[in-house]
């Protein structure tokens, strides 16, 4: 009985747990019910509980920004879309919500289809761990063509060899564009007019810039209610937590292991 | 394409039009003559206005040899009313009257005058003056206006016809001149385009000494018991402001040119009609609908539809034409969604087309719902000058029929009158597998590239330490193998295979193949260490059995495989 009785109570906790558990079925059904709030919680929640591979958070992130989308909620929409790029660069759908999105906050495109934007779109249309094979494989080409060189010479193994440099070059800039954009402090400014960035965390204080609805931003801080955010001038500055949407981002894959 | 090219030349002519200027808001100058000829003596008297500004300075009037300037009196501010688009739009106009006596009898030409307007520095058209000493032949000549309306409503068209001509028995007569001041320049009034009669002779004569206007010749005529020789000139315009409009006194000149070898003779006679007047009066408010289109005139509308059978999601073309006396050109035609009885519809565009006596309409429409039966009547609000009242034109109703396609049910029916458009794309249900395990780690793709270029400078110069591998002597060296195997391939027989093997030898020694001729491998191969016993041992018994083979009667070629695999041998032992 007593058996019984410690049983019990020591499994209690692990079925309430479970039965709390978000699940994706869960917040799908949620979002199939119109109650797109909850779907985005349940989302949100997965998001920032369970260990995803780069896909599986990629589609989280699209559905939060479809529930946010329907919601009316749109700079957050646009926030959980452009966060879900990262994952998956080359889908249309993604691609085609964003746009939709941005549409409807009133920012401008994501691709504005000029040179500059198309430059930007091929760099980042590559997962992190794309990146880093196209970085090997640039690598590898290097050592081709350098060993041809070394063995061969001539001036059409230099060249070759030069061409491996660049290839091998060009191949490790999505990598070197993860690496220096995927800040896992980065917060996103959602809130519909933009923000003031004040000088200290209380209303009343001096307002030192205005950030737009849709642009990021570096946490350097937190309080109760205000997040410490980096200006433009890289200036620490508050803004009020609910202006902002922080998404949980997996840190970058290296050698530490 | 010809009609393209006089549609194309109509808008480029009403956009440059002086009152299509003053419609956009910018002023607009003119000057004009009160009567075109004058006799010696009295006063030439020009009108100079300025529309559509507050702030005009006349400037100095350029000098006229054989005309004296008197003086100019002004500016007289005046204020005008019309209707742009539905609303009422005041203007004021800036007027000066110029005088000037002629000296002498001749043609003169007034220079463009210069205005200030608004800071801006303005110009006016020339004018043209001829001075006659005296005008001869009003008992010869006939010039007369016709019918022409003392009171026309704002935005009415009228139309002005100028009669002239001369005795009938004048028959030797073989000049004619109109000479009209206010020929394309009328403020206040657009010219359109005015019907040709059928059936009439055209004639081109001189206008204002230096153009020429085609009239309609209307023959012999008996008026006031004078048999007459008759001309005809008739102009249509639409009035796009109040208040009074006139035309200048106008002179027929006629009579008989010959010119000579050296001398010209002229017997020129003119005759006159004095200014006509009229008055432009405002549409009146009582009474105004609010959705007035601008139209004035009689007009009748008429309906047709390119199918009257359709399916739902389909669309029809719902062409109105209006035609009539009236402004058809300028009415703003009915926007039919914004239209109630078209609230069945799905309104996707009209286009708009106007031909001289029509205006015709084509709607691009599409019904909402399978309940829709009819197309309803049009209604254009117009006013109808003739009754001085507001009246209503309509189209008659066009009955229609709308079917629901096979399989449009549910979902797709209860939407079909829904608006189609962009939405977000739905949300991915589907688990996605694991993509990104087993990427390279950071010192992988740190260490590859540098260990790449560490070894590649160590194998560089390895490998130079033996001479430049892209010399002649190397790529010779490298290039022996595949050359052999080549011409092992096209030897026939014992002696080729033994040139074959011997240029081999010497593209491997670099050296010239006949070193090879007859040389012993054994001595050779001791002088140089490095080549291994085996393969000198391969290599001379390969050389001596190919001799045999030569200076033996067959000269049968040896195996092919064994010579390339002894060749291999010795490359691979040091040769």
């Amino acid at each position: 009985m007593i058996l019984a009785a410690i049983l019990t109570l020591a499994l209690t906790p692990c079925v309430s747990a479970q039965a709390a558990a978000p699940s994706d079925e869960g917040a799908v059904e949620a979002y199939r019910a119109g109650e797109y709030e909850l779907a985005l919680e349940r989302w949100g929640e997965l998001l920032g509980a369970a260990e995803l591979n780069t896909g599986e958070r990629g589609r989280l992130l699209y559905n939060a920004g479809n529930a946010a989308g329907r919601s009316g909620s749109w700079h957050r929409a646009v926030a959980y879309y452009t966060e879900a790029l990262r994952e998956m660069p080359r889908d249309s759908d993604l691609w085609t919500n964003l746009e939709f999105a941005r549409r409807e906050a009133g920012m401008e495109p994501a691709d504005r289809g000029d040179l500059g934007s198309t430059m930007r779109r091929l760099l980042t249309a590559w997962t992190e761990p794309e990146a880093r094979w196209l970085a090997l494989s640039g690598s590898l080409l290097l050592l081709v063509t350098l060993l041809l060189e070394a063995l061969r010479g001539g001036r059409s193994a230099r060249s070759g060899a030069w061409l491996g440099a660049l290839c091998a070059v060009i191949s490790a800039l999505p990598l070197l564009w993860h690496t220096q954009t995927d800040d896992a402090a980065e917060l996103y400014v959602v809130s519909e007019k933009g923000v003031a960035v004040r000088s200290e965390p209380k209303r009343g204080s001096k307002v030192i810039e205005r950030a737009e609805a849709g642009s990021r931003r570096r946490e350097v801080d937190r309080l109760s209610g205000w997040v410490g955010i980096e200006t433009t001038d890289g200036v620490k500055g508050w803004a009020p937590e609910d202006a902002l949407l922080k998404l949980p981002r997996p840190p970058l894959e290296s050698g530490d292991e | 394409m010809k009609n393209l090219y006089i549609a194309l030349v109509a808008i480029i002519a009403l956009a440059s039009s002086p009152e299509v200027q003053a419609q956009k808001g910018e002023p607009v100058v003119s000057a004009q003559l009160q009567t075109g000829l004058v006799k010696l003596g009295s006063q030439a008297v020009a009108q100079v206005t300025v529309e559509g500004t507050t702030q005009a300075l006349l400037r100095e009037v350029a000098p006229v040899d054989g005309l004296d300037f008197v003086g100019a009196t002004g500016p007289k501010r005046s204020v005008f009313e019309s209707i742009t688009r539905g609303r009422r739009v005041r203007s004021e106009t800036l007027s000066w009257t110029l005088h000037w006596r002629p000296e002498r009898e001749g043609s003169f030409e007034i220079p463009p005058l210069t205005l200030e307007v608004d800071g801006q520095e303005v110009q006016t058209q020339g004018m043209s003056l001829r001075v006659v000493e005296d005008f001869q032949g009003q008992n010869l000549g006939y010039l007369e206006w016709i019918d022409a309306p003392t009171k026309v409503y704002e935005g009415e068209p009228f139309e002005v016809t100028l009669r002239f001509g001369w005795d009938w028995a004048m028959t030797r007569f073989n000049h004619a001149n109109l000479i009209l001041p206010w020929w394309g320049r009328l403020p206040g009034t657009l010219e359109v385009e005015t019907k040709p009669s059928a059936g009439q002779r055209q004639l081109d004569i001189s206008l204002n000494d230096s153009g020429v206007v085609r009239v309609r010749e209307l023959g012999r005529k008996t008026i006031e018991e004078r048999d007459l020789r008759l001309f005809e000139l008739k102009r249509t315009y639409v009035s796009t402001r109040t208040g009074s409009l006139s035309f200048p006194a106008s002179h027929f000149e006629f009579g008989r040119v010959d010119r000579g070898f050296f001398e010209s003779r002229r017997e020129i006679y003119y005759v006159a009609w004095p200014a006509l007047e009229m008055e432009i009066v405002a549409l009146p408010e009582e009474g105004r609908p609010f959705d007035f289109s601008g139209g004035v005139g009689r007009f009748s509308a008429r309906s047709s539809v390119d199918r009257r059978s359709l399916d739902l999601g389909e669309s029809l073309k719902l062409s109105i034409e209006w035609t009539g006396t009236g402004n058809l050109e300028f009415f703003e035609a009915p926007d039919l969604g914004r239209e109630d009885a078209f609230a069945g519809f799905r309104t996707y565009g009209a286009t708009d087309r106007f031909s001289g006596d029509r205006r015709v309409v084509v709607y691009d429409l599409a019904p909402k719902n399978a309940d829709v039966s009819e197309l309803p009547p049009v209604r254009l609000n117009i006013f109808d000058p003739s009754k001085g009242e507001y009246t209503e034109v309509e189209t008659n109703p066009i009955p229609i029929r709308v079917r629901v396609p096979e399989g449009l049910v549910g979902l797709e029916l209860e939407g079909a009158g829904e608006v189609i458009g962009l939405d977000l794309r739905d949300i991915k249900t589907a688990s996605v597998g694991s993509d990104g395990a087993g990427a390279p780690r950071d010192l992988m793709l740190l260490g590859l590239p540098l260990a790449t270029i560490a070894g590649w400078v160590a194998l560089r110069r390895s490998v130079r330490r033996r001479g430049d591998p892209a010399s002649a002597k190397a790529r010779r060296r490298r290039g022996a193998r595949r050359s052999l195997k080549r011409r092992l391939g096209q030897a026939g027989d014992a002696r080729a295979q033994a040139e074959a093997l011997r240029a081999f030898l010497g593209d491997r020694t670099d050296e010239a193949s006949t070193a090879w001729e007859g040389r012993d491998v054994t001595l050779f191969a001791e002088a140089r260490d490095e080549v291994s016993e085996e393969a000198v041992s391969a290599l001379a018994a390969l050389l001596e059995e190919l001799d045999e083979a030569v200076w033996s009667r067959e000269g049968v070629a040896l195996d092919r495989a064994r010579i390339m695999d002894v060749a291999d041998k010795a490359a691979g032992g040091g040769l």
